[in-house]
């Protein structure tokens, strides 16, 4: 399945529902450019929930990483939300779990941006 | 408008296929087996079959014998509960382009059928082996075919417990990626050989593809290259050549399987689990 996403704001942040895989291609580029259209809009706090996502690659796992230094760049905070199991190995293994914020409750998530 | 022919002996699976393309423009037509389905392809040309495998008089891989030597074969998926090796394998020597197991997810086979008639034809998969402790094939460099053979290997080791399942097929999804993309440069004419050994304790991968290989020292924009603080650092090195996000791959594959072992141009590829 294609990734899917969807947006809703919380108390003033962006949370990306994401559902489907984070691949090479397609699902890729739905991430980077609903980014993008985040950050277009002005807003810089962003949650990603990533509990419905089915599978990922080392592709996907640099989208994430390239849209936390995006918005890292434009003063924002960026962190992450649900984690599947499979997600969290691979961010282990790569040694990038200590990069993201990583958080599995929404309300604290929402709670624990900067105001 | 796309034509879609879907063969298959359980009423029930043809009806549910076409209520889920009812708002798409496609032209559906059905048959209830594959001597009924040999017949209609004969008679129109299809963009896609979809069969069953198992049904009367012509079984769903007799059918795809008989489409295969047409000028302009169709797209085809086969869908089975059926998903031992020796059908995968069947079917993949039989060019079906994805594999289905049945009972399926409806989004999901919705997906697939958009994606697939939205697509223009993919080059073959030539396969050398098909038995199922010991599968060859030769794959175009293109991204699509990454997802085929994945999805194909994953159903190979079914009996395995799921962890291993996952560790080596994620481990071979990002070598097969690597030669895909680096090695052939996503070119459709060139091709990976691919070979997949099950022995009683072990699995082994072998990835061979068409590029001149590569050495670690120049690999400054992957992350096996970061130094242990840094872990994006090889991120800003992507950024200044104009790559896509991403380098993980390597360091991905050297945690998940056992044994990682380059050829010297680094061109090929070993990589091996072990199963106790």
């Amino acid at each position: 399945m294609s990734l899917k996403s969807s947006t809703r704001n919380v108390d003033g942040i962006t949370v990306l529902d994401l559902s489907g895989r984070i691949t090479l291609g397609e699902g890729s580029v739905v991430l980077r450019d609903t980014i993008r259209e985040i950050l277009g809009k002005g807003e810089k706090k962003i949650l990603l929930n990533l509990g419905d996502v089915t599978y990922i690659d080392s592709s996907g796992i640099g989208e994430l990483v390239s849209a936390f230094t995006a918005v890292r760049k434009e003063g924002g905070e960026l962190k992450l939300l649900n984690l599947t199991k499979k997600v969290h190995d691979l961010l282990q293994i790569t040694k990038l779990y200590t990069v993201f914020d990583v958080k599995d409750d929404e309300a604290a998530a929402i709670s624990s941006y900067t105001k | 408008m796309k034509k879609l022919l879907i063969v298959d002996d359980d009423a029930a699976v043809v009806t549910l296929l076409k209520d889920l393309l009812k708002g798409d423009d496609v032209a559906i037509t059905s048959a209830s087996d594959g001597a009924d389905g040999w017949e209609k392809i004969q008679k129109e040309k299809f963009d896609l079959l979809i069969t069953d495998v198992w049904m009367p008089r012509m079984n769903g891989l007799e059918l795809l014998a008989k489409v295969r030597t047409l000028p302009e074969p169709p797209f085809i998926i086969v869908m089975s509960a059926d998903d031992t090796p020796e059908v995968l394998l069947n079917a993949a020597r039989q060019q079906a382009h994805q594999f289905v197991s049945k009972p399926f997810k409806a989004m999901e086979m919705l997906d697939l059928i958009r994606d697939t008639l939205s697509m223009p034809a993919p080059r073959p998969i030539e396969v050398i082996s098909a038995r199922p402790g010991w599968v060859e094939l030769l794959v175009p460099c293109e991204i699509r075919s990454v997802d085929r053979i994945h999805g194909m290997m994953m159903k190979l080791k079914a009996d395995l417990p799921e962890d291993v399942r996952e560790s080596v097929s994620q481990a071979f999804r990002e070598l097969l990626l690597n030669a895909i993309e680096w090695g052939g440069e996503l070119d459709a004419t060139r091709q990976v050989r691919i070979s997949y050994l099950r022995a009683r304790r072990m699995l082994l991968y072998r990835i061979t593809d068409p590029g001149k290989g590569f050495n670690f020292e120049g690999l400054q924009h992957a992350a096996v290259s970061n130094p242990p603080d840094d872990p994006i650092g090889h991120m800003k090195v992507r950024e200044e050549k104009g790559l896509r996000p991403g380098g993980l791959g390597i360091l991905m594959t050297m945690s998940l399987v056992d044994e990682l072992l380059y050829n010297e141009a680094q061109n090929e590829v070993v990589f091996i689990k072990y199963l106790d």
